[in-house]
């Protein structure tokens, strides 16, 4: 029985790497005592898969885990017994049951949503005006938005503009938010820190690496009528 | 969310950064208003090595129990961090609050090894509390120091304000409440409490004792400053195993530990008593926990902590009573459903070989033997009982058995030590490997590969062998190319391996193992040019210690290549671990000497002075 576990990540959290949270699922699923399948084998180990990695820094509100269930539990007693075991900054925010035949979450996944926010906006003198201004030239008014993607074979041309959903750019309060909406998965996969690196690159303004707080909102696979929020593939028992 | 002491600018920028963040599972939260005392526990190196030692999370778990005492955590910043917050001037913290430990009213850390010595001024410095005992103020917390390496606390005594010599168990307590009287009464002062503290059971103040040497640079006399300080400190030990705290719901870090699993400590000190081996001498007499506790402990902790593995601790598992009835509940009732047993180093015998088959992939895992001598003369000298035979015909079995992989150690440079005794060392791998080739060929999974290593012998202060000279480095690597010349001679040459330690961490382990209080200023010149976690080989530098050395005026001659008199004051002479000096003499001379074996405890009691703590196997079967 496969089981889709969506999770949050925030607060100190974020500093823990996604290899580290692999481990940390795995000690929880068996503090919980849920009955996970374990592989074949010499060495066993869990029936887990993780959507996409969240690289150290990031928050989430969109996390996903597909783990299999030698029996059958109720949603509502997954989500307990794993919420009961959590650290704080760790959250379980939904339990669904997938049909036997879905695709799991990391190769469904196609896109996914981030809000990103200035770590330092003293050092950014742009008013939202003009920012939404730049962003109509940047993004809805281009045709391409040709970058060069650096890769482990080296470099690679790229066309951001097919690959990018959405753009939106809001204020909360003083706090300017970018809203994008990005390919994601094993064939497009885009950062939105690129997409903001090559906004800025386009005013001459040089972006530092982890120069903003992101937050991912949420996964996406895609079907014929769009794109589905993973949450939303599964049903509740 | 929690606050941190470290901005997401730096966090970002260093390695690892879930080592700074606490939060871990188990974690103990208290709000610091609400207790009387605030304790730091330090393991002085990197996180990861430092959430891997039981003894913290023991103590951990016992302090955390009073409610007026918060116990936290602080490791070694590793070197990127440690140059950010000395370049931004930001004071070590606490992985729980956060806070400045500086603000606390102790700093415990615990003193595993030698190495790890430039990293107590390292955790001092960043703390910004003052490095020397004599410079700090009242206000300033008090540095206290525990582990095994406080069995000779000469060569850091003028950095700490007190030792706890022996197991935490027994006078934390009375340290406490002393602490807590004098801070509540307003009676508190640095030197008052002190003095005070020197007569607790255990606590040895270095402050509170004056040391008097002969023209020679040897020891004269360690004299109490004052009348009412007691002149030795006796080793404090907990009796009663199974009367100790024990920490059923161990921290489990995010970031992988060297130690992944639960630990479960199933005795303290060895019966065996090998001569070069200060754990089976300063932890006498052996006492075990009980099997019922041992198992109600291994369900608990796996359930509150979730790790895949279960591992057994003890100088010598093999020893207790009943570890088939322990080996057999954790193999029937603990492991499947992906939890498995670690098996520490067992003698090799039908048990363990039965056991290991069931628990470990035999054609990948290896068989461990610790012969620590090639020749049987040499191991008659250090007193390890293991024969030739006994090798042998633990390796045919497991041969038989479906095995391929021998890993032996071995230590050079013992004392009596002949260059027979290191060619017997890849004599002794070769005849392991003709025992392999013995199995018909069609019965046997190809080539058989023997491991040897050998470290270095450095001399430890309480064990038979304190008074023995050590080698210069040339002298060392001589010995291990003799060892590596001969291993080409042999037959089945092709089916050994052997590699060795390094020589220059050896001959600087022996200087602070055996130091007095003149090394201190080594330690202190050598942090002060940039040393720093010289456990780690990318970061020991020995130039600048022997630079710190020719500027301290101290040298290896005295301290490390000198036979020392059995007569000499040694500087950890004071202390009373319980084995009297007397029955170490007679080791040393039964080793050098006669050169025989001595009956373990079981078999028959040497009268070493260990059952004075009434307890033990020096009671087994007396009552």
């Amino acid at each position: 029985m496969k089981v889709r576990i969506k999770f949050a990540k925030s607060g100190v959290m974020k500093y823990v790497g996604h290899l580290d949270i692999m481990r940390y699922f795995q000690k929880a699923i068996r503090r919980s005592g849920l009955p996970i399948k374990y592989s074949e084998g010499f060495n066993p180990h869990q029936i887990m898969s993780f959507a996409a990695p969240l690289g150290v820094g990031i928050t989430s509100e969109g996390e996903y885990m597909d783990i299999e269930l030698k029996e059958e539990i109720p949603c509502r007693e997954i989500f307990d017994r794993l919420q009961n075991t959590m650290v704080e900054g760790m959250d379980i925010c939904k339990v669904t049951y997938l049909p036997e035949q879905s695709k799991n979450a990391m190769s469904s996944l196609a896109a996914a949503k981030y809000v990103l926010t200035y770590k330092h906006p003293e050092q950014f003198s742009y008013t939202m005006d003009a920012l939404v201004a730049l962003k109509n030239t940047f993004f809805h008014d281009a045709d391409t938005i040709p970058i060069t993607k650096k890769t482990k074979k080296g470099e690679r041309q790229l066309d951001l503009k097919p690959l990018v959903y959405d753009f939106d750019i809001q204020k909360e309060g003083d706090a300017i938010q970018f809203y994008l909406f990005v390919s994601t998965g094993s064939v497009d996969n885009i950062k939105p820190e690129l997409v903001l690196k090559h906004f800025f690159a386009s005013i001459d303004c040089d972006i530092a690496d982890h120069a903003f707080f992101i937050h991912r909102i949420d996964m996406y696979a895609k079907n014929e009528e769009g794109f589905v929020s993973l949450g939303d593939v599964g049903y509740e028992k | 969310m929690s606050k941190l002491a470290l901005s997401d600018d730096i966090l970002m920028q260093v390695d690892k950064p879930a080592r700074y963040i606490g939060n871990e599972l188990n974690m103990i939260k208290k709000n610091p208003m609400d207790v009387d005392i605030r304790f730091a526990m330090c393991f002085p190196d990197v996180y990861e090595i430092g959430m891997s030692h039981l003894g913290i999370q023991i103590l951990y778990e016992m302090y955390n129990q009073r409610d007026d005492v918060y116990c936290e955590r602080v490791y070694s910043p590793w070197p990127d961090l440690h140059n950010i917050m000395k370049e931004q001037n930001i004071p070590l913290f606490a992985l729980e609050s956060q806070d400045p430990i500086k603000d606390f009213d102790f700093i415990g850390i615990t003193l595993q090894y030698e190495m790890c010595y430039t990293n107590i001024l390292q955790i001092l410095d960043l703390a910004q509390v003052p490095l020397w005992q004599r410079d700090r103020r009242d206000e300033d917390p008090l540095i206290i120091c525990g582990g095994p390496c406080t069995y000779n606390p000469e060569p850091v005594a003028d950095f700490c304000d007190l030792f706890y010599i022996g197991e935490g168990e027994v006078s934390y307590n009375e340290l406490f409440d002393l602490y807590k009287e004098m801070k509540q009464s307003g009676t508190y002062t640095r030197a008052g409490f002190l003095r005070e503290a020197s007569k607790v059971p255990g606590i040895y103040v270095p402050s509170m004792y004056e040391v008097f040497y002969k023209q020679d640079g040897t020891i004269d006399e360690m004299k109490p400053i004052y009348e009412d300080v007691p002149k030795t400190v006796k080793r404090q030990v907990l009796v009663h195993m199974d009367e100790g705290a024990y920490p059923t719901k161990p921290l489990v870090p995010f970031v992988r530990a060297t130690q992944d699993r639960v630990v479960l400590e199933i005795q303290r000190g060895c019966i065996r008593g090998c001569r070069f081996c200060q754990a089976g001498m300063v932890y006498r007499p052996n006492r075990e926990k009980s099997l019922d506790l041992l198992k109600s402990y291994a369900k608990e902790m796996l359930t509150s902590t979730g790790h895949e593995e279960i591992s057994l601790s003890s100088l010598s598992s093999s020893d207790y009573s009943d570890l088939p009835g322990l080996v057999n509940y954790l193999i029937d009732e603990c492991c499947g459903d992906g939890v498995n047993i670690s098996l520490p180093s067992l003698r090799i015998d039908a048990f363990s070989l039965d056991v290991m088959s069931k628990v470990q992939d035999i054609r990948k895992s290896s068989l461990t033997f610790a012969p620590e001598a090639g020749s049987q003369r040499l191991r008659n000298v250090i007193n390890k009982g293991l024969t030739k035979d006994d090798i042998l015909k633990g390796a045919g079995m497991a041969f038989e058995g479906g095995w391929q992989k021998v890993k032996l150690y071995f230590m050079l440079g013992l004392p009596t030590e002949t260059e027979d005794d290191m060619r017997a060392i890849p004599e002794l791998a070769n005849e392991i490997a003709v025992r392999y080739y013995e199995i018909p060929k069609e019965q046997r999974n190809g080539k058989c590969q023997i491991t040897m290593s050998t470290s270095f012998f450095v001399p430890k202060p309480f064990t038979p062998f304190q008074w023995a000279p050590m080698y210069e480095k040339g002298e060392y690597l001589r010995r291990a190319k003799i060892v590596n010349e001969t291993m080409k001679e042999q037959l089945n040459h092709k089916s050994l391996r052997y590699n060795w330690h390094e020589a220059d961490v050896t001959v600087l382990e022996g200087l602070l193992a055996r130091g007095d209080r003149k090394v201190a200023q080594v330690i202190y010149n050598a942090y002060e040019d940039g040393c720093i976690f010289d456990a780690w080989s990318d970061y020991f530098h020995m130039d600048k210690w022997e630079a710190a050395m020719d500027k301290a005026g101290v040298s290896m001659e005295f301290y490390v290549y000198r036979q020392r008199d059995l007569d000499e004051v040694l500087p950890w002479d004071f202390i009373d671990v319980g084995v009297r000096k007397d029955f170490f003499k007679r080791e040393w001379e039964r080793a050098t000497i006669d050169q025989v074996v001595t009956p373990n405890c079981r078999m028959q009691c040497q009268g070493c002075g260990a059952a004075g703590f009434k307890g033990g196997v020096c009671f087994e079967g007396k009552n």
